[in-house]
């Protein structure tokens, strides 16, 4: 691996000379925020879009921002495409048991791995670690042989064992480097007082890695929710099929009728809340999580 | 009369000292297992599979012709005209992603490191990372309906805002366009990741170092070009090894032109997916050739990168 330095302090006061302070001030500021405005415009025409009421929609050009605002294509997703409801909940089960089966995985072999001694350690894990560097996609044939020999494809447990699996590697190294970084005293100290391995892992050892773990548990979560491929792959009804394959199943188009642009946008922009509540709560984590390597996108 | 055994341990004594220590500390092993068997059950066996498929006739929905061909997977892969035009696709991606992303987060960077205003720097850098945690599969379908020749917003700011006359046209249904669109929604899905990293290795030179530069008279340019960019070599390095995987993009445009126009985005890792879930009969042990041969190129590459910046270090 590369080292990735541990520290991160957000410098300032760094300008040139103070003669040309003022303009290169004004410049600098002007292209970050038209940078923040190819940002965001994406997001936020998708949202001006979905609040939009259909009428506005048949104009060419279509209007840039919405004349009214309204929340009734929201409601018509809800009531009126229970569809969307099966995927969102299929999502939600596929993502929820993945993260937690990275989280309790990872922790259990990371603390093994940096402070427990048994023979074939190192080269039990550096095999986890170098299939890291694999494209997800070379071992897709098999996998979905190997799914659907355990008749596995379309359900849930077909998609979030191959998930986890797949995102062991990564988190392994991140939750490793977690218990290596606890001071060794603190454990001696545990062992004095006759604290069994099993205790000292739950009791001393994980609250000490928690933060950690959250750091692991949304940098599973972002790739997962937005997962297409092993998706689009192992699924193929309404049974298991997440998000983000079951909303092109739900695409605008002239021959859907009903089911129009912005109910199609409104679809989309209730797949992004979960991702957007994370990342304004977690924020602070992200930050954190790419200083400890966690860059798997 | 012989020195009692000062010397080397024995083979033998290896052994027992192994075992030894793992009954002693059986307990690692149970600490393992789980993650262990997850691992075994579904990255090793499939990756053993992989290889195995690789030298049959494995065609999924044809079971009854799974026959040993030996080496024919590769040497027809060799000769596929096809597998060369879908690589030419996937390299001209990389050529040109690579470089205007790495770029284009190195100039943020830099300018965001220099904002003086500390939640200024926060709130700009939390706005530039946005893209990256929005769900990707959803993303590809928005910048589907953003490229749309009607609906779409990227032609609507074209024409209509800006008053540029350009000629109608589906942004991802000509094949002129349709991968440099590609590319453009890349740029923008990934920069944020980039731009942390470049901000990462900015933090770590030392304000002295610069300082003392300054005070010897050099100028930003020279700053730029003797401190900070020899520094942030290692960055360099890990943004290298991660873009790498770009040469096996399949995604993006499996959702979003599905290899189209005129297969002018049929990326090599596209085809091999088609070969392997579309095309007839599901030929799977020639896909699992292509997606080996993909693993090997990408890893040499990555190998070969580490060794060229990492030796240049040492100088």
């Amino acid at each position: 691996m590369v080292a990735i330095p541990q520290t991160y302090r957000p410098r300032s006061g760094l300008a040139p000379d103070r003669s040309r302070r003022y303009l290169s001030g004004t410049l600098k500021h002007a292209f970050l925020i038209g940078l923040a405005l190819y940002a965001l415009t994406p997001f936020l025409w998708l949202a001006g879009i979905a609040l939009r009421p259909v009428s506005e929609t048949y104009t060419t050009p279509m209007p840039l921002l919405p004349r009214t605002l309204t929340f009734e294509n929201f409601d018509y997703v809800w009531r009126r495409v229970p569809d969307l409801i099966l995927i969102y909940r299929n999502s939600i089960v596929i993502t929820g048991v993945t993260v937690v089966s990275v989280i309790i995985l990872t922790s259990l072999a990371g603390y093994a791995f940096a402070r427990l001694k048994f023979p074939g350690r190192n080269i039990i894990f550096w095999t986890v670690l170098v299939t890291m560097f694999m494209p997800q996609t070379l071992n897709i044939p098999a996998l979905y042989q190997l799914i659907s020999g355990l008749n596995l494809l379309d359900t849930w447990p077909g998609l979030f064992l191959p998930y986890t699996a797949y995102f062991l590697p990564l988190n392994l190294f991140l939750m490793r480097s977690a218990f290596e970084s606890i001071p060794k005293d603190l454990e001696d100290a545990a062992i004095i007082d006759g604290c069994s391995n099993w205790r000292l892992f739950w009791q001393v050892m994980m609250p000490l890695a928690a933060s950690s773990t959250v750091t692991v548990g949304i940098f599973t979560f972002v790739p997962v929710w937005g997962e297409f491929l092993f998706a689009f792959t192992f699924t193929s009804t309404l049974e298991a099929m997440p998000l983000g394959v079951g909303i092109k199943l739900l695409q605008p188009g002239p021959a859907s009728g009903e089911w129009t642009f912005p109910v199609g946008a409104s679809a989309a922009l209730l797949a992004f809340i979960p991702a957007i509540i994370i990342y304004i709560g977690f924020q602070r984590w992200f930050t954190k999580g790419l200083l400890e390597g966690a860059l798997k996108f | 009369m012989t020195i009692p055994s000062l010397a080397r341990p024995t083979l033998g004594d290896r052994i027992h000292e192994n075992w030894r220590l793992a009954r002693q500390n059986k307990i690692a092993y149970l600490f393992i297992l789980p993650l262990l068997v997850y691992f075994i059950v579904f990255v090793l066996y499939p990756l053993a599979r992989t290889i195995g498929l690789s030298f049959y006739r494995y065609e999924f929905l044809r079971p009854d012709r799974v026959k040993f061909i030996g080496l024919d997977n590769y040497i027809r892969l060799a000769q596929d005209s096809q597998m060369w035009d879908s690589a030419v696709v996937a390299i001209t991606f990389t050529l040109w992603y690579v470089p205007i992303s790495t770029l284009l987060a190195l100039v943020v960077a830099l300018v965001l490191d220099r904002v003086a205003q500390k939640y200024l720097a926060t709130i700009y850098r939390a706005i530039f990372y946005f893209p990256v945690v929005l769900p990707a599969a959803i993303i590809f379908i928005v910048w589907q309906w953003i490229f749309d020749p009607t609906w779409g917003v990227m032609n609507h700011l074209l024409i209509d805002v800006l008053r540029i006359p350009w000629p109608w046209q589906g942004w991802l249904s000509d094949p002129n366009t349709a991968l440099g669109s590609l590319v453009f929604m890349s740029v923008w899905r990934l920069m944020g990741v980039t731009m942390m990293l470049f901000l990462v290795g900015l933090a770590n030179i030392s304000i002295e170092l610069i300082e003392a530069a300054r005070i010897d008279g050099a100028s930003e340019w020279q700053l730029l070009r003797h401190i900070t960019l020899p520094l942030l070599r290692p960055t360099f390095l890990v943004i290298l090894v991660l873009r790498l995987q770009t040469l096996g993009l399949t995604v993006e445009p499996l959702v979003m032109t599905q290899g189209g126009p005129v297969r002018s985005t049929m990326t090599y890792g596209l085809q091999a997916y088609y070969i392997a879930f579309r095309d007839k009969n599901w030929d799977q042990g020639y896909a699992a050739a292509w997606f080996l041969v993909l693993g090997i190129v990408s890893s040499l590459l990555a190998f070969l990168g580490w060794k060229f910046l990492r030796g240049r270090e040492a100088e």
